[in-house]
């Protein structure tokens, strides 16, 4: 079960929240963000492809750069070092003591 | 669990990781040192003593398998890869994704760790050609994607048909997004789709196909109207405009802090809250987790906005993040902990704000702190009783301003109790006995395993400062045998192996059973009735169980919490100190509940066992990481038993804190040594009299206000005139304080602040409501027994206020047991009861005391209240006398007049040293030739008597003294050689 409370703020707290957002909003979305596949072909009307934020939003930003160095994305993948099984005997991975099924501190590789 | 990609060599047949110093290519102990990776010798924190191995047995060699990322591991069967794997990662993909936002190894085969990203080209999972079973290519059926009503079963992944997991820009940055829809995608394998759905765009088909909301969706004519094949199809403005530069922090909460989020679990945290139960709510995630290092994180293309730390490597740089704090156990990516953070201080200083960041307006709370004495410097961080540190510098923020007040649900209708399905809840176990009813493999929703988390947080050290904490624990199975059994097919036996919890799932579904939290009781029955279902569906997916002992094992991990920041004057020590000092406060002592709040739970002691063994030999249920106080030793573990004799028990909040008896005794900062947890928690207790709790709530707690030794410093023995300070009238307090000789508060003059508020101009440092003990004495000499004095402090008062039942009602006094300890010499010393004479009394509240000598003696009782700990004395003036009438003295000489045979016989009386001893009254003086004199005044013998003899001769006189008593004393030649007579 998951269950989302969205509770509002209290009104000082609108009021506080109205004035920041001023700020976080982005500035730069003028231009029509046009929709583009895996490929990068930007989608036709009528088109059913499923959008790739990779291309579409790649267009603007470097995805590549963000999704090489960003905690949220990598999860540890560019940290994994594997069973191990024979790192101080038979018993431990490197990443984790007592746990040679764990192969990365990060979630991917983690039991 | 998984096995993602195959190790290559084996056991290295040379030992390594130590220092060869004899070269005989083999060990010595004490000889031989342990050295790192680098070579470099191990030594202990004085840096300069090396380390022996100390081992008589093989040493194995510390040897790092490498990793072989040219192809993943093949677990070559159907039959193999059921037997080992629960989350492939194309279950991750289904199941973890639903928090995780894509990219990283659900996009691409990950590389050597330590590749730089930015420059090696990784392998697009769109385009990987795989072979064999391995967790790219194949998953196990969680959420029934197939729809055959049967989970468990192996399945294969096909990315054309599925799609990528790409990191979804829209799930972070898209005001609206919808975590539920995009889950609702992922777990069906939808993976292309899922953005599309998340971001309200259409609807998924397939995994790679769906329908687009034309209100969403727009055809754009790429500005040449009227030729179509230049349309394309873009984002509506209305869509355009909720994508936020900053994620709004609804988009965070889904994750992080909605209800069964992973820091509502982990820590209670909750966003959306009214402002008293948390007072950030204003400023948005970003607003405290924004960068302090002025990165620009917006990443357009061409605008040189990618950090040249960036190597795409794991380092401690941070990329396109937000900062994030220094958790333990969080593992997203450790290296970036404490990053470029603001954390508290970095808002809440003094002015000017010189950074680069926003800082909201933040109070300074300096001098608050100062007030409350936070800031004075009278803890210690070692165990020498050396004051080096302040509150301030031993507990972070959250330790006192995190409570989870006004967090706690309504009350449940009709029950009194709180309803678990509310907000304000979280912790306080994840079961990983059995998959909860949406199909996750562990059940960390279900009501049984939550708590209310208002008020009801524990503390623990990181590094030398407590944190807030929530200590959540983790119930699972795992194989007891540590050698012979490979009981979750990872190709290795012994380290007692977990279950795998997708056999879990399936052993119970073969069986009909659940979770055992999901009903709300677990008996030993029920543990009973899971492990023999997991024996024998183990073997079924080519597990062999021969041998194995599966037992429930219990991991309690201290979560660091900071968040659900309450208003400063509900803060722990807003109150003074005896918010948190004293019995059962409930901020470092008090009892605390592992289990789920309305879990019924009882086991049979066979069924559990300890998670590890800490410190080499303690059997411990907490997280190795449970660190004492670094003073009691590097990376010293408490060793922390969550198991009761047949259910998880309640703990005292200080056993996270200090082992049972303490590796390293403390010499405490005001009191003696102390060497176990119980007797430094009474220490703890025991620090705050009411007067200084009563100088410290109103604001004047900084020490050195009242105790300033002339420059700045702390001297208790002396109360200065406040600096600074202002009375009512705004003239700057001073007053002169007279100590009480006996150690009670003293008194202070006119001027003061009392006599400012009204107070009679002289006042006891202290408020009557207070006063807990009141001291009383009374000294009576014994009537029959010399030197002997009854001392009596029996009326002695102790006693405490309480809160009414009625909250209306004015409190209550409660009378509390005294303790009493005396000095009756007069020499400063308590507690010496023998040595200073006193040989009786109750035990209690009277003592008898024989002294050596007559005489007045100042006697001191010092009485303690038991329950407040405070103390007050006072003194008496105990008389020690002779009762037995002491005989009359006399020391006599005489004069002889040999020629007219004449003898004059003089006696000095010394005067009476006690004035109720008897007098002389009366003497006879037997001459020694059958005459005698009575002298009616026995004083008139000081001023001499005449007597004359008839004849020559040798004379024995006896004088006989009668004194007021009535008692005759006789002196004769024996007694004094002056009562001889010769006369020739």
């Amino acid at each position: 079960m998951k269950k989302c409370y969205k509770n509002a703020l209290v009104t000082s707290a609108i009021a506080a929240a109205a004035l920041m957002m001023a700020s976080q909003a982005f500035a730069a979305h003028t231009d029509p963000i046009v929709l583009k596949d895996a490929d990068g072909a930007a989608l036709a009307p009528g088109s059913t492809a499923a959008y790739s934020a990779k291309q579409t939003c790649g267009t603007c930003h470097d995805y590549n750069a963000i999704e090489r160095h960003s905690y949220h994305a990598q999860l540890g993948a560019n940290q994994h070092f594997g069973f191990n099984p024979y790192k101080n005997g038979t018993w431990n991975a490197e990443a984790a003591n007592g746990k040679p099924w764990v192969s990365s501190p990060g979630h991917v590789g983690k039991w | 669990m998984a096995r993602l990609y195959p190790n290559v060599g084996a056991t290295p047949a040379s030992p390594g990781f130590y220092e060869d110093t004899n070269s005989n290519s083999a060990y010595d102990a004490g000889v031989d040192y342990l050295v790192n990776d680098a070579g470099n010798r191990l030594s202990l924190t004085d840096g300069t003593t090396n380390l022996y191995i100390k081992s008589t047995g093989t040493i194995r060699a510390q040897n790092v398998n490498p990793v072989d990322f040219s192809a993943p591991y093949d677990y070559g069967s159907e039959a193999s890869f059921k037997a080992g794997v629960d989350l492939s990662m194309a279950g991750m993909m289904r199941d973890c994704a639903e928090c995780h936002v894509g990219g990283g190894a659900m996009e691409y085969l990950p590389k050597v760790p330590g590749t730089n990203l930015a420059t090696t080209p990784r392998t697009e999972l769109r385009d990987a050609t795989f072979s064999g079973y391995n967790v790219w290519n194949n998953f196990i059926d969680q959420y029934d994607e197939n729809e055959d009503g049967v989970t468990g079963e192996v399945l294969s992944q096909d990315y054309s048909q599925t799609g990528v997991l790409e990191m979804d820009c829209l799930m972070c940055h898209m005001e609206g997004f919808s975590w539920e829809a995009r889950t609702e995608a992922i777990r069906k394998g939808k993976f292309d789709a899922s953005r599309v759905t998340g971001a309200g765009l259409g609807t998924a088909t397939s995994g790679t196909v769906v329908a687009y909301d034309p209100t969403a969706v727009v055809v754009d004519d790429n500005g040449t109207a009227g030729n179509p094949a230049d349309d394309r199809l873009v984002l509506s403005g209305f869509v355009s405009s909720r994508i936020m530069g900053a994620p709004p922090s609804e988009n965070c909460s889904t994750c992080h802090m909605d209800m069964h989020a992973v820091d509502w679990k982990k820590r209670g945290d909750y966003w959306g809250v009214p402002y008293e139960a948390d007072v950030h709510g204003a400023i948005g995630c970003m607003g405290c987790h924004e960068r302090n290092d002025g990165q620009n994180m917006t990443a357009i293309l061409g605008e040189g906005t990618v950090p040249g730390t960036w190597t795409g490597a794991a380092n401690t740089a941070l990329g396109h993040d937000p900062a994030k704090g220094v958790a333990p156990y969080s593992s997203l990516w450790n290296n970036n902990d404490g990053t470029a953070t603001k954390n508290c201080a970095g808002c809440h200083k003094p002015a000017p704000a010189t950074e680069t960041y926003d800082r909201y307006g933040a109070v300074d709370p300096t001098a608050k702190h100062e007030a409350l004495g936070l800031t004075s410097v009278i803890l210690q961080s070692g165990v020498a009783g050396v004051k080096d540190k302040s509150h301030l510098d031993i507990i972070e923020c959250s330790g006192c301003h995190v409570r989870k007040l006004g967090h706690g649900p309504a009350p449940a209708a009709g029950s009194g109790n709180h309803s678990l399905y509310e907000w304000g809840t979280g912790g306080a176990m994840v079961d990983g006995t059995g998959a909860d009813e949406e199909g996750r493999l562990t059940d960390h929703e279900n009501l049984y395993v939550e708590r209310t988390m208002e008020d009801n947080l524990a503390l623990a050290w990181q590094g030398g400062k407590l944190i807030k904490a929530n200590a959540l624990t983790t119930m699972f199975w795992r194989d007891k045998t540590d050698t012979g059994v490979d009981i979750n097919a990872d190709g290795q036996a012994g380290g007692m192996d977990a279950v795998n919890p997708s056999h879990i799932r399936d052993a119970n579904k073969t069986v009909g059973l659940h979770a055992l939290t999901e009903d709300g009781t677990i008996t030993a029955a029920e543990i009973e009735a899971q492990r023999q279902a997991m024996m024998s569906y183990l073997p079924t997916v080519g597990i062999n169980v021969t041998g194995a002992t599966l037992k429930l094992n219990f991991m309690g991990v201290m979560f660091k919490v900071n968040h659900n920041v309450n208003p400063a004057s509900s803060a722990w020590g807003a109150g003074g100190c005896t918010d948190c000092h004293g019995a059962d406060k409930g901020f470092y002592n008090g009892p605390y509940e592992l289990k789920g709040r309305d879990l019924n739970f009882t086991y049979a002691a066979s069924d559990v066992v300890p998670l590890t063994m800490v410190n080499g030999t303690q059997p411990s249920d907490f997280h190795p990481t449970l660190y004492a106080k670094p003073s009691q030793g590097d990376n010293r573990s408490i060793a922390l038993v969550a198991r009761g004799a047949s259910s998880l028990r309640n703990i005292d909040l200080s056993e996270a804190l200090w082992e049972t008896t303490l590796r390293v005794p403390i010499q405490t900062t005001q009191g003696g040594v102390v060497t176990t947890r119980t007797q430094y928690v009474d220490y703890l207790n025991n620090r705050v009299d009411a007067v200084h709790n009563r100088h410290v709530s109103t604001g004047f707690g900084k020490c050195t206000n009242c105790h300033d030794n002339g420059s700045g410093g702390i001297d208790y023995n002396l109360v200065s005139a406040a600096t600074g300070l202002l009375d009512k009238n705004g003239v700057q307090v001073a007053f002169t304080y007279t100590p009480d000789p006996l150690g009670n508060p003293g008194t202070c003059s006119a001027n003061t602040c009392h006599g400012s508020y009204g107070f009679s101009t002289t006042n006891k440092a202290e408020l009557a409501s207070e006063v807990s003990v009141t001291a009383q004495l009374s000294a009576l000499s014994s009537a029959n027994t010399d030197l002997t004095v009854t001392l009596d402090a029996s009326r002695s008062t102790c006693t405490h206020m309480e809160p009414a039942a009625i909250e209306s009602e004015p409190d209550v006094t409660v009378t509390d047991p005294c303790t009493f300890s005396w000095d009756v010499n007069n020499d400063g010393t308590f507690g010496d009861d023998a040595a200073q004479g006193i040989v009786g009394g109750n035990g209690t509240g009277t003592v008898v005391v024989e002294y050596a000598t007559e005489g007045d003696y100042p006697a001191v009782a010092r009485v303690t209240n038991s329950v407040t700990g405070e103390t007050r004395a006072e003194a008496v003036t105990a008389k020690a006398i002779i009762v037995e009438n002491p005989s009359v003295q006399a020391d006599f000489t005489k004069t002889v007049n040999a020629a007219t045979k004449t003898v004059t016989l003089t006696a000095a009386i010394p005067p009476i040293a006690i004035p109720e001893n008897p007098t002389p009254v009366k003497a006879y003086i037997y001459w020694g030739d059958r005459k005698r004199t009575a002298v009616n005044d026995a004083m008139a013998l000081t001023a001499g008597v005449e007597h004359t003899y008839t004849k020559s001769g040798n004379y024995s006189i006896r004088v006989e003294i009668v004194d007021s008593a009535h008692i005759s004393t006789s002196f004769t030649p024996a007694e004094d050689a002056d009562l001889s007579v010769t006369l020739p």
